[in-house]
């Protein structure tokens, strides 16, 4: 194993090595993450569902969604507790908004996905994730346990990326000097592992050239180091005799067809 | 003559092949196994450090970013409490007059569980109400904590965060003492609470500019517990003041959770390492040198009809050199015959004819010499080859694993054709009928393996599963997704039982159960690594992202297949046939087998798709865990196979011990899903999963090799092979059942219920099972008890 065998094994072992302290890394931070994204989402849903069960407290006592008068009040001191909070919604079963934080004038609508997102959450809760904000929705029902309409939640998840990429790169920059560190410290490690190994398989390329030469193989007395040098000695000698027997073979026919 | 002038010969070289010297061979075998064992210890020594270190890191990473976010959670409670409080105040009612607060309080604390007390004091620090563990905290923190200045402007008109300036107990060597959880210090403090600043041991302060905001408020560590202060004001006046207290020992835990995710996320990475690390050596150095070692072997023997495959580096440079050594030997043998030819024509008096043929025998009576088809050249492979390759498929198809059932819920519509089909049937419809499909496959596919070669198989396999993968991805309807999903199930099948053959193409009979165990293993790596990364995948980058990664991982598994699993010149034909119904008819005329397949080896499949595939995503959805942690739940249950199926074999030799482990390993599977009637949450099912885990690789890996000795007839009769594998059919049709009943007995019980009534009949089947086999035993049916288990039947 010369020193391109040993570079190429040693390159491809810390390669792997490598990408295994990164995926490690990238792995840790995706758990990382989702970890703070749950409890943003807990945290926010403190809020979210004391506001709901204050409307369903009211939907309950037989009042439409529509004549809920102090709702647009809640939702407004609501989003003044939070900046994060970007816009709090009620809207009706047709997804026509009743109430906003954020004072939308018009019949307006909420936007189609939400729908589709609710509908196909098996959950009480749905989120949708649109650019930096997050839409933390439910159903609201009545005293008969029927879905009268929505309430979304909507805030911003810039922290929590800011954050994340705080981490992230912190985390990034470790994996990666880590990774650096590994490669080199590795590499020294098995140069030095592969280095005897090596020199065995140059001694032993020295050993077994010559009997492929056209040349009378000269088989100095070698002592092997171990079992490989040992095989291989083995080898040589036997070979070599063997083709010391076909070159005397050879001359005994020369002789003869001088002879004849 | 040249190599180019050769025409060559492959042609497998085995030990039977030549008469090698078994010390030296011996002797190398050693050295050459310590040599790569170091490298390999080395390699992964080098790897955990590495990667330890940076899950260490990101652990403190984590920790610093998590125990604010609890703080913050406690603010929002705190301001949320008393904004409902404010409402009252506003009505005129006086916060001592409050009915029902601690109600109110309680289901506060309910819906947040990272909450320990909340505790309302006036402005004396009198406590008023109070409710959850930890309160004596807050009321060692009831100091007159008055606002020496103008109290900030007023949230929601009348709460506000506690001013930041209030006073701050010194920090003296009694605190000291109490922080670090000292009781004689602690209980002191809380007798003297009143007169003396309880003892702040860290203040955390949330920062955010702007005011007003509940970012400013101020969290300080005492004896335990992170208190969050607010003030309550009726009007201009403080009224009152809001204590919300976080458990240090909560953050902790959260702590602890993240710590076990960032130990498995390690053991993942570690499991992917070693398998690449694995398939380097085997590819970088112990083929060529194993093909060395045998081209060495028979010079030694006077066999030079041998020659090796071109490599690369010294391999390749040695490897040279002993092919010129070959083609000198022939060569030479070569001039002599024709020497001798010519020295015959010109012998007409017969004077040197006897000297010739002494001549030439001796060149030739020793030597094994290149044929007329030309040299040989030497082939050997690694079970590494298919081991790898397998690895990679079992990742990708479990990585789906986590996430499908939540999948097939996002594209589930009943069918026009079949309006009342129900979520529980659609989600069970796919997993039963992938795993039909990937029965009746393996019989086929054994017999194509035969007919186009393993390798083939693998890589047809590969790439068709990849198709059903990618084609899954894209499914806009349940019909769709059942379709595509389905052809994934055809590849599956083709790649094990292609897989399974190349093990027995290139094992011996006593190297069988090793390799059996090779093949085993990559799909239990497989099994812990796929559900593990597909959950984080499907968290992060969808369903349809997941599914294509998941099918390039195949498409890689197919490249590697078809780079490396290199086959045998001709490779084995193991004498397969389809199955038929009078084969099924014997075997199950045995009522021990039959005891077998129906009490043990079918239910066992029942459960691992019923509840392991099919209910457990589900359960820990409704439980609100996303897919990641789902992934790494189901992990579980590959780690514990990893454990115990290397040892199992060992530990249960004789036919009696394995009827008895077989058993109470069923009634292990049983009792694990009994196990959460106790503990219907994430913690219970991780406990449960487990369990099963245990009991799942105690009984498959026993099983087999029941088959033979319950069955001695029947199986000399079929054959070992045909026996098994109608054996394995049947047991598969348990796979098939699984999901469909499960979905049968969701759209009549609750979750936890259906888990009561699949364990208490697991259990009862593990009982049943070892009951008929006893009565059996006593009637004197079957073959003799104590009898050796032949493992090697499990191939």
């Amino acid at each position: 194993m010369t020193s391109s065998n040993s570079a190429r094994i040693t390159i491809a072992i810390v390669s792997i090595m490598a990408a295994t302290v990164l995926l490690t890394a990238y792995l840790n931070f995706a758990k990382f993450e989702t970890a703070l994204g749950r409890l943003e989402q807990n945290r926010y849903g403190v809020l979210f569902f004391d506001l709901r069960d204050t409307i369903e407290r009211s939907l309950k006592l037989g009042a439409s969604l529509n004549a809920l008068s102090s709702t647009q009040d809640a939702l407004e001191r609501l989003k003044d507790l939070e900046d994060k909070i970007q816009d709090i919604t009620v809207f009706d079963d047709s997804g026509v908004i009743v109430f906003s934080s954020t004072l939308v004038s018009g019949k307006q609508k909420v936007p189609a996905n939400w729908a589709s997102v609710a509908k196909a959450t098996s959950g009480p809760v749905w989120y949708v994730e649109e650019g930096s904000t997050v839409v933390m929705g439910t159903s609201l029902k009545n005293a008969f346990d029927k879905p009268v309409g929505g309430l979304a939640l909507q805030y911003s998840k810039r922290d929590r990326v800011v954050a994340a990429n705080q981490v992230f790169f912190r985390l990034g920059t470790y994996a990666v000097a880590i990774t650096l560190v590994l490669s080199i410290i590795a590499s020294i490690i098995f140069m030095l592992y592969l280095r005897g190994i090596s020199r065995s398989f140059t001694r032993i390329s020295e050993w077994v050239r010559p009997l492929g030469n056209k040349s009378s193989p000269d088989l100095g007395a070698e002592s092997p180091t171990n079992a490989i040098e040992e095989a291989v000695l083995h080898y040589r000698s036997k070979t070599g005799e063997t083709i010391k027997e076909l070159e005397s073979n050879a001359v005994v026919l020369n002789e003869m067809e001088v002879k004849a | 003559m040249t190599a180019q002038s050769m025409e060559m010969e492959t042609v497998t070289i085995t030990k039977s092949d030549l008469h090698v010297d078994e010390a030296m061979e011996d002797k190398l075998r050693i050295f050459w196994k310590k040599f790569v064992i170091r490298l390999f210890l080395i390699t992964i020594a080098l790897t955990i450090i590495a990667v330890g270190t940076v899950s260490y890191f990101a652990l403190n990473q984590f920790q610093k970013k998590m125990t604010p976010e609890f703080q913050k959670q406690a603010a929002v409670v705190g301001q949320t409490v008393a904004s409902q409080l404010g409402r009252a105040f506003v009505a005129g009612i006086p916060l001592k007059d409050f009915y029902g607060m601690e109600d109110y309080l309680d289901g506060f604390l309910k819906a947040n569980p990272a909450i320990s007390y909340i505790v309302i004091t006036d402005i004396k620090g009198k406590k008023l109400f109070g409710r959850g563990n930890g309160q004596a905290t807050a009321e060692g923190l009831l100091v007159p904590l008055l606002p020496k200045k103008k109290a900030p402007a007023p949230m929601l008109s009348n709460i506000a965060p506690s001013p930041t300036e209030a006073p701050v107990a010194p920090t003296t060597a009694v605190e000291s003492t109490i922080a670090v959880g000292d009781p004689a210090a602690s209980a002191q403090a809380q007798v003297q609470p009143q007169v003396q600043p309880a003892p702040v041991v860290q203040n955390i302060v949330i920062p955010k500019p702007g005011a007003d905001k509940p970012d400013e408020i101020t969290s300080t560590l005492v004896s335990g517990f992170y208190d969050t202060p607010l003030w309550l004001r009726q009007g201009n006046e403080i009224v009152a003041r809001l204590h919300v207290g976080v458990d240090e020992k909560t953050i902790a835990q959260q702590n602890y959770e993240l710590m076990f995710d960032v130990v498995i996320v390690t053991l993942v990475a570690l499991l992917v390492a070693f398998e690449f690390i694995l398939f380097t050596i085997a590819f970088a150095i112990m083929l060529p040198t194993g093909m060395m070692f045998k081209m060495l072997a028979a010079g030694r023997d006077g066999d030079y009809s041998w020659i090796l495959p071109p490599a690369s580096g010294e391999f390749g440079r040695i490897s040279g050199q002993l092919n010129n050594i070959t083609r000198r030997v022939n060569q030479k043998v070569q001039e002599i015959r024709e020497d001798a030819g010519e020295l015959a024509s010109l012998d007409i008096q017969g004077q040197i004819s006897d000297k010739l043929r002494v001549v030439v025998q001796n060149a030739q009576s020793k030597l094994t010499l290149i044929g007329k088809t030309g040299p040989k050249q030497i082939w050997d492979t690694s079970l590494i080859f298919s081991r790898t390759p397998l690895f990679l498929f079992v990742f990708a198809q479990e990585m789906c694993r986590p996430f499908f059932p939540n999948y097939v819920s996002s594209v589930f519509k009943a069918p026009d054709w079949y309006p009342s089909l129900t979520l529980q049937t659609a989600i069970s419809l796919p997993l039963s009928l992938a795993m039909l499909i990937a029965a009746l496959m393996t019989p086929v596919s054994g017999i194509m393996s035969d007919r186009f070669g393993r390798r083939m198989i693998f890589v047809f396999g590969a790439l068709i599963s990849a198709t059903g993968l990618v084609l899954s991805g894209t499914a806009t309807d349940f019909m769709q997704l059942i379709s595509w999903w389905c052809l994934s199930a055809v590849g599956y099948g083709m790649v094990f039982i292609a897989c399974q053959s190349y093990v027995l193409d290139n094992t011996t009979a006593a190297g069988r159960a090793q390799g059996m165990a090779i093949y085993l293993g990559a799909i239990i790596a497989g099994d812990i690594c796929g559900p593990a990364i597909g959950g984080v995948l499907a968290d992060r980058i969808g369903f349809a992202g997941s599914f294509y990664f998941a099918a390039s991982m195949t498409f890689a598994a197919a490249y590697l297949a078809f780079r490396y699993m290199v086959e045998a010149p001709a490779h084995s034909k193991l004498d397969r046939k389809l199955p038929q119904m009078k084969d099924f008819v014997l075997l199950l005329r045995n009522r021990k087998l039959l005891s077998l397949l129906m009490f043990a080896s079918m239910p066992g499949k029942i459960l691992l798709t019923g509840f392991l595939f099919y209910l457990t995503p589900l359960f820990l959805a409704s439980l609100g865990n996303g897919d990641a942690i789902i992934g790494r739940v189901l992990m579980c249950f590959g780690l514990a196979a990893l454990f115990v199926t290397p040892v199992v074999g060992s530990m249960f030799k004789t036919q009696r011990s394995s009827i008895l482990a077989v058993g109470t390993a069923v009634m292990i599977q049983g009792a694990a899903l009994l196990f959460l009637i106790v503990r219907p949450d994430t913690i219970g099912m991780v406990i449960s999963i487990t369990i099963f885990g245990i009991g799942q690789a105690i009984a498959t890996s026993l099983q087999p090799g029941l088959v033979p000795t319950l069955a001695p007839a029947e199986t000399q009769r079929l054959g070992n092979a045909a026996a098994l594998g109608v054996y394995r059919l049947i047991e598969r049709m348990g796979t098939v059942i699984g999901p469909l009943l499960v979905a049968l007995l969701l759209a009549n019980f609750s979750q936890v219920n259906t888990f009561a009534i699949l364990g208490a009949v697991m259990a009862g089947c593990g009982a049943m099972f070892m009951t008929t086999l006893a009565v059996e035993r006593n009637r004197g049916g079957g073959s003799k008890g104590g009898d050796a288990v032949r493992q090697g039947s499990a191939s």
